[in-house]
């Protein structure tokens, strides 16, 4: 009973919402109930999540075989975690204006003073300062990664090695350039355009190539429904008995 | 032969650090008046059409209509969503929009709600008059699903909100827009419900990366118009507001900075292009 009934959630969950697709007069009232389960649900998983989370970084943080720097990054991780828990549920999330933290230099002294001096204050400064002083500059330094990785990444894959390959160089060429001025700036200089090239490719092309993955995935994910509505796909109940 | 053997010796070091020197000459130079002026005037001849199709939509909207607006991304892609937003915002209260603010990621919620009150306030809006905030809506696809057919169920925050314009509004179809800021999959989701399913309009902007995916939503007309990365915040910015050199915002000084990398990266491929035939040549004359 323990896989039959999860089973029979799954297939008349499932019903239900494909019935409300054509049908939506007969069984409104149902999905919305179901709908509105999947959001609670969904809001458990972040307790699961950070549960999880503070395990797994305590573990290894107590694991006599870690790295100390590993050790030192798993306690940083707990320690804002708990601080950004307790400042939200004190302060609260919202905030009115963006505040940043802003290194003051006073010169009048042999040594230079520096101070730190919130920019803007508003009615929740902690949060406003966890925010935008140190996860947003945090997150962005993060992202911003991406550039040095793509631009040694395209040196070391875009080989023109067949005929395939060349194309693909020539059109991510030039969809690159055309992306930004100055590739019109130096084709210009032959008297050529080169966005409305790369336009063409991004919406003709690239339009085509899409639309044929859209509609193999879309296929793809109509049988894998129907694997969880018959049962015949049990992998969402766990591997354990 | 000595050059195809110092090429050879370009490492990933090399490329990072030559990548880190573009990027801050890129910044440094971003602000100068000359450079300014060259961007703005070839993005003036280069809008994009999706940019300019979501714009005109934007701008055929009647005062008074109410739109929503969701900033599904997070701090990390803020360069390039948040002159999108700035700029919806500001088409928006320029033309007496209503606006409903709200975001699907828990991160984007601060954003959209400090970036909102920010541009009201440019305009004279009141909260809860003129726009109100939704704050961060639980529930990804559910909730969008929810919208189509309860949309004060689906953003609890506005259900007991006395703003005026939100008495007429039941469901997503009401709103005259629905403009999703997307770096994740958020916008598609609102093609394929609230559009497909729920006849709104949808409309709006992403990263560059993921612009590429949302042409055949445009060319089949689910999607009105698009602002893809900072090319589109660019286009968009130059619509709204057609500035100055001198009153340009972040969008347009920073596609010196894109313009320098992309230029780098096609600099680097065809670097690599030579020494891999340069071999490959060698190879066959043995």
């Amino acid at each position: 009973m323990k896989r039959e009934i999860p089973l029979l959630i799954t297939a008349i969950t499932g019903l239900i919402i494909i019935i409300n697709y054509f049908l939506p007069e007969i069984t409104g009232g149902v999905t919305q109930v179901v709908r509105t389960w999947n959001i609670i649900i969904s809001s458990f998983a972040i307790i699961l999540g950070i549960l999880n989370l503070v395990i797994v970084s305590l573990r290894k943080t107590l694991e006599p075989i870690t790295h100390l720097d590993d050790r030192i990054a798993n306690i940083v991780l707990i320690l804002s975690l708990i601080a950004t828990i307790i400042v939200g549920m004190i302060y609260g999330v919202n905030s009115q204006t963006e505040t940043s933290l802003r290194f003051i230099t006073d010169n009048r002294y042999a040594l230079p003073i520096i101070s730190i001096e919130l920019s803007s204050f508003d009615n929740n400064p902690f949060t406003s300062v966890i925010f935008y002083s140190i996860y947003n500059p945090l997150s962005a330094a993060m992202f911003s990664l991406l550039a040095f990785f793509i631009a040694s990444a395209s040196y070391r894959a875009f080989r023109a090695r067949n005929l395939e390959a060349t194309l693909l160089l020539f059109a991510a060429s030039i969809v690159i350039l055309g992306r930004v001025p100055v590739g019109d700036l130096i084709f210009g200089l032959v008297g050529l355009k080169i966005s409305p090239i790369s336009e063409y490719i991004t919406a003709v092309i690239n339009a085509a190539g899409q639309r044929a993955i859209m509609i193999a995935v879309g296929i793809g994910t109509i049988i894998i429904s129907l694997k969880l509505l018959f049962g015949i796909e049990r992998s969402h109940l766990g591997k354990g008995e | 032969m000595i050059i195809i053997q110092l090429l050879k010796r370009i490492t990933r070091r090399t490329i990072f650090l030559i990548v880190g020197i573009f990027i801050s000459l890129g910044i440094i130079f971003s602000d100068v008046e000359w450079v300014k002026r060259v961007n703005l005037e070839i993005l003036r001849r280069t809008i994009t059409p999706a940019s300019k199709q979501a714009y005109d939509f934007i701008e055929s909207l009647p005062a008074g209509t109410t739109v929503l607006v969701s900033a599904d991304y997070g701090p990390s892609t803020r360069v390039e969503a948040d002159p999108i937003l700035e700029n919806f915002l500001k088409q928006c209260f320029r033309k007496d929009i209503n606006v409903i603010a709200i975001s699907l990621w828990p991160d984007g919620a601060p954003i959209v709600a400090t970036k909102t009150r920010q541009i009201a306030k440019m305009y004279n809006k009141q909260e809860d008059v003129d726009f109100v905030i939704g704050g961060y809506v639980v529930g990804g696809g559910v909730a969008i699903e929810k919208m189509g057919v309860d949309l004060k169920s689906a953003i609890p925050l506005i259900a007991d909100n006395p703003a005026p314009f939100l008495k007429d509004i039941k469901t997503a179809n009401d709103l005259g827009l629905v403009f999703a800021i997307a770096a994740g999959d958020t916008l598609v989701f609102y093609i394929r419900i609230l559009k497909s399913r729920y006849g709104a309009n949808v409309s709006g902007g992403c990263t560059a990366v993921m612009a590429a995916e949302m042409y055949p939503y445009i060319l089949s007309g689910q999607l009105i118009g698009l602002f893809g990365g900072l090319k589109g915040a660019a286009d968009y910015e130059i619509l709204v507001s057609n500035p100055e050199p001198d009153q340009v915002s972040e969008a347009v000084k920073y596609m010196l900075t894109q313009s320098l990398i992309h230029s780098l990266i096609i600099i680097f491929i065809i670097i690599a292009n030579i020494v891999f035939l340069y071999d490959r040549m060698k190879i066959k004359s043995k």
